[in-house]
């Protein structure tokens, strides 16, 4: 056996603990090697420093430390046991919070999200209602009186904001709907979609019921009924006094041999315009005008007026 | 009681129960009792004092807070040195990341938390000079302690001076016995090489 092997044992043959067989093999060494033999010694004498070293004394507060701070986690483990079970005294304002919180957050949530809601559902709940209510077969101007709201005289921005709403829904009605609804109405549908620039005209077979509704709607409105053999130009006369004397134009209808005009005018004015309106042609129903003056108006001195403007053809009147 | 406590009866059971009952007071015998030992395990492994104190104070601290995990399986102060021999090892790791320490003799005043200056007390009724021999020589063999790697340092510190069985090492370093006996055997042959340099002869 080298010594490097021998040496290898010499650790646990101090300790005794080598099999009897490697025992006896490193007795055997040791008698002849002298070199192992002084390994041994140095070992022996090392390990016996290494064990011959007194043991230190601990710092005198360790005691005082370690138990201060054992006791501060009792203390904290009390706390903790007292939260879990005695929730009242930390629960209740922990929870009251969070009540409030919840509350306070939904609230600003809805708040944020309310006006487009409002804005989506407005005009499509009065589509359907309408659509309904026409099905069940009222009359059209009932119709019309009930959902289109007055335009011109007070609307108002409410009502301007439905309008648009309703014309945007409109667009997409129309796509939608069946055959045989669009046939039931025609008048209404051009009524009730009121474009400023008529877009419908060959679609109203009848101009009649549209002038009826207007005058349902709008109360204190004149209806006056122009003869003219020039419709177009006409119009454009009306329109221009109408605009020199302060009123204001609605919008205009333009319908196969007729064009309506609807405009608003101060009553004090409804001389003038009749006077205006006899240089261009023959005005029936001046009588209505002409009383305005008299009757008092509902919104400050302005009225709705409805012009019609019908052509003659030279051996008519 | 059970068969295991029959087996290996604790001296320790009863404190060892008013503590998992939630006793703190109780704590202090456990701590007087073993304070010593912990705090020289430590000593010896981290190799400086301050240290030692503070990891020997986390460990019977950790030990309190999972005393409930105690459940008998090995000796109590086994279990107890368990702890304290990892939290030194933890504390070596990052004192040897840190820096390249110093190493300083054992006759070195130290420096305690409180600012207090101490020599080690050594007591003994040796004549001065042999004294002073001795101090010399644990300073010499804890430095060479200190320049062992981590795994064999544990070993000799828990093997050779601190006397404890193979299979108790085993148990505190969770590593088989074969693996202590040869790492035991490699930091022994280091120690005495190392002391045969700085003393040039035995």
């Amino acid at each position: 056996m080298k010594c490097s092997d021998i040496e290898k044992k010499l650790s646990a043959y101090i300790e005794e603990m080598l099999s009897g067989e490697d025992r006896k093999q490193v007795d055997a060494h040791l008698e002849t090697c002298l070199q192992c033999r002084a390994s041994l010694d140095d070992l022996e004498r090392s390990i016996a420093y290494t064990q011959g070293i007194e043991e230190v004394e601990p710092p005198v507060w360790l005691k005082q430390k370690v138990m201060a701070r054992v006791r501060q986690e009792g203390r904290a483990k009390k706390a903790i046991f007292q939260k879990l079970f005695f929730p009242l005294h930390i629960k209740v304002p922990i929870e009251v919070i969070a009540t409030l919180a919840v509350a306070v957050t939904a609230f600003y949530v809805f708040k944020s999200v309310e006006p487009d809601m409002k804005m989506a559902y407005a005009p499509a709940e009065q589509d359907i209602t309408s659509r309904q209510e026409e099905i069940k077969g009222l009359k059209k101007d009932e119709y019309f009186a009930g959902t289109a709201p007055g335009y011109g005289m007070s609307g108002t921005a409410e009502k301007q904001r439905v309008r648009i709403k309703t014309d945007d829904m409109d667009e997409a009605d129309q796509r939608q709907e069946p055959e045989a609804l669009d046939e039931e109405r025609p008048v209404p549908k051009a009524a009730y979609r009121v474009p400023p620039q008529m877009k419908a005209k060959e679609e109203l077979e009848s101009a009649v019921a549209g002038s009826k509704l207007l005058a349902d709607t709008e109360q204190p409105a004149v209806s006056l009924t122009v003869y003219v053999e020039d419709i177009e130009t006409a119009g454009k006369e009306i329109e221009a006094a109408i605009t020199r004397l302060n009123g204001k134009m609605i919008r205009t209808e333009s319908f196969e041999d007729k064009d309506v005009l609807i405009a608003e005018l101060n009553a004090e004015k409804a001389d003038e315009l009749n006077e205006r309106l006899g240089q261009i042609g023959e005005v029936k129903g001046k009588e209505a005008l002409l009383a305005l003056e008299d009757k008092e108006p509902l919104s400050p001195g302005v009225v709705g007026i409805k012009i019609e403007i019908v052509r003659v053809s030279g051996h008519i009147k | 009681m059970s068969e295991k406590a029959h087996q290996n009866p604790d001296t320790d059971h009863e404190i060892i129960l008013k503590c998992q009952e939630g006793d703190v007071e109780a704590f202090e015998g456990i701590v007087g009792k073993y304070q010593k030992k912990m705090f020289n395990i430590s000593y010896r492994i981290t190799g400086d004092y301050n240290d030692a104190a503070e990891v020997a104070q986390d460990a019977f601290v950790s030990a309190f807070k999972n005393i409930k995990a105690f459940k008998g399986r090995s000796r109590f102060s086994t279990w107890l040195y368990t702890i304290v021999v990892n939290l030194s090892k933890n504390r070596l790791k990052q004192t040897r990341t840190r820096s390249y320490r110093e190493q300083m003799s054992l006759d070195d005043p130290v420096e305690t938390d409180d600012g207090q200056i101490i020599i080690e007390p050594v007591s003994n009724d040796l004549s001065a000079l042999e004294k002073l021999e001795k101090n010399e020589i644990a300073g010499r063999v804890q430095k060479c302690i200190d320049a062992l790697e981590s795994g064999f340092r544990e070993v000799i510190v828990l093997r050779d001076m601190q006397g404890f069985a193979y299979e108790e090492i085993s148990d505190m370093l969770n590593t088989a016995a074969g693996t202590v006996k040869s790492r035991l055997h490699r930091a022994r042959e280091a120690v005495k090489n190392c002391l045969k340099m700085a003393a040039g002869a035995l």
